[in-house]
């Protein structure tokens, strides 16, 4: 009878046990940024602040003209508040508007203070980095760039320039792009290579202090599980901090995909870029001419790799996008430095 | 019949204790800062991310946090892993590991992690060995 109660008793024990293996923190409560910016704090997202314009691009199959504007000027409203004399209008666009969001991006105001700051730093001019996993391996993303018997087609002939200025970071993986790399493997130093990187140095650390680039194209598309809006925003929030702190300027990018079924992931992407103001290359938008959206379903059947044609389009975007940045970062620098 | 009974109670009971004890060495702390870190790697390998930060130090549970995660795309063994002290104090060692994590990727492109020259930081945390990061 003393001993009819003793299995009830030995799962109590047990469960006491178990319970002693729960975690210590919630994951999702964790505060992931170590690492703040100080010369850029993101922008207030002002819920009333409105485009005035639409630009909606025109996607051409030989990518001749990547951004068609087309200024539709939008309604007044009828009632206004008295205009503050010192206030700036903000015209840009809205992150929930991110699919109209032209394909090739310019360069805030912000962002050319952080090429000056780069450049202050030591940071070289010449140099460009990628942080992402195997969608932007030199494989099948820039690396024909490098190749001294690669001739651009006819219509891109003034893209020459960029190419020759960036020589070298076209086909160079880096130390922060691998393939099955996701977000997390980015910051975790174990991952990092030892060969060459700092003890406790995580790959993005180690590549953005090696290469000492002025622009980091930082884009994770592979899935893994957990993977939220959320946990993407963490990461990525932190990348860019991390990139501004270093004078680098980072450009995000959309992606061709919508694993999770609401292109929440882009959504975030545009709203990072929109509260720091920064350069976002809208590939999603790039691929939407070609057929399924330039998703490869005959490779796979989650819709995450992209066609050979969208590999194309990637690189040559990309490239576009690297011309207009660096151009416009030039100009502004030198206008600064003649007056 | 009643004697039956209370023997087969006994052994119920001994396996539940059994059980109980396996599972709470199985998610504790090493009982060495060597120990701490094959369970630290071995949580990683096997994507345990509950363990991995069970096994950090307070300042290092984000990371552990990534470390694991950061293995969730690749199929990941690791292979051979011994670890021994370096230097030890009352509450700081530091200790260095011989194995690899072998990943495969993609069904078939193979990567590896080699763990000679890595030195894990581990501490002394309410009483325990908890890895702490890389000094």
């Amino acid at each position: 009878m003393r001993l009819k109660f003793l299995p009830l008793l030995s799962f109590a024990i047990i469960g006491f046990a178990l319970s002693s293996c729960s975690i210590k923190n919630e994951v999702n409560n964790l505060d992931p940024a170590k690492t703040i910016a100080e010369s850029i704090t993101p922008e207030e997202t002002d819920p009333t602040s409105k485009h005035t314009e639409t630009n909606i691009p025109e996607i051409q199959a030989t990518l001749n003209e990547t951004v068609q504007e087309n200024n539709d000027e939008t309604i007044a409203p009828t009632f206004t508040a008295p205009p503050e004399p010192t206030a700036t209008v903000d015209n840009r666009y809205l992150p929930e508007e991110w699919q109209s969001w032209p394909i090739i991006p310019t360069l805030s105001p912000a962002m050319i203070e952080i090429y000056q700051l780069g450049i202050d730093l030591g940071n070289n001019p010449d140099a460009f980095s990628k942080v992402g996993d195997c969608q932007i391996i030199p494989e099948v993303f820039l690396g024909l760039y490098d190749d001294v018997n690669y001739v651009l087609p006819e219509n891109m002939k003034q893209l020459q320039e960029t190419i020759d200025h960036f020589s070298g970071s076209f086909a160079r993986e880096g130390l922060a792009l691998k393939g099955g790399f996701v977000f997390p493997t980015v910051f975790s130093p174990l991952r990092a290579d030892s060969s060459v990187c700092d003890p406790g140095e995580t790959p993005l650390e180690c590549e953005l202090r090696i290469h000492q680039p002025t622009f980091v194209l930082i884009s994770m598309e592979f899935r893994y599980e957990g993977r939220t809006a959320e946990i993407h925003e963490k990461y990525l929030r932190q990348a860019v901090e991390y990139a501004l702190s270093r004078g680098i300027i980072p450009i995000v990018a959309t992606k061709a995909d919508n694993f999770e079924g609401d292109h929440s992931l882009n959504r975030m992407t545009a709203q990072i870029a929109y509260d720091y103001d920064l350069p976002l290359w809208n590939y999603w938008l790039a691929v939407q001419f070609l057929p399924g959206h330039g998703v490869d379903w005959e490779r796979d059947s989650y819709g995450f790799h992209v066609t050979p044609d969208a590999w194309l389009v990637r690189s040559q975007t990309f490239l576009k996008t690297l011309d207009s940045l660096w151009k416009e970062a030039r100009e502004a620098i030198e206008g600064v430095n003649s007056n | 019949m009643n004697c039956r009974r209370q023997i087969t109670n006994r052994i119920v009971l001994l396996i539940m204790i059994l059980l109980g004890t396996l599972s709470i060495s199985s998610c504790s702390a090493g009982s060495s800062p060597a120990a701490t870190i094959e369970n630290y790697l071995l949580a990683l390998a096997e994507v345990d991310e509950i363990s991995a930060v069970n096994l950090s130090c307070a300042d290092w549970e984000e990371q552990a946090l990534a470390e694991s995660a950061s293995f969730k795309t690749v199929e990941v063994t690791l292979e051979d892993v011994e670890c021994q002290i370096d230097s030890e104090s009352s509450d700081l060692s530091f200790v260095s590991c011989n194995g690899k994590f072998v990943f495969s990727y993609d069904a078939g492109e193979e990567q590896e992690l080699v763990l000679n020259g890595r030195v894990f930081k581990v501490i002394k945390e309410a009483s325990e060995w908890l890895m702490c990061g890389y000094p």
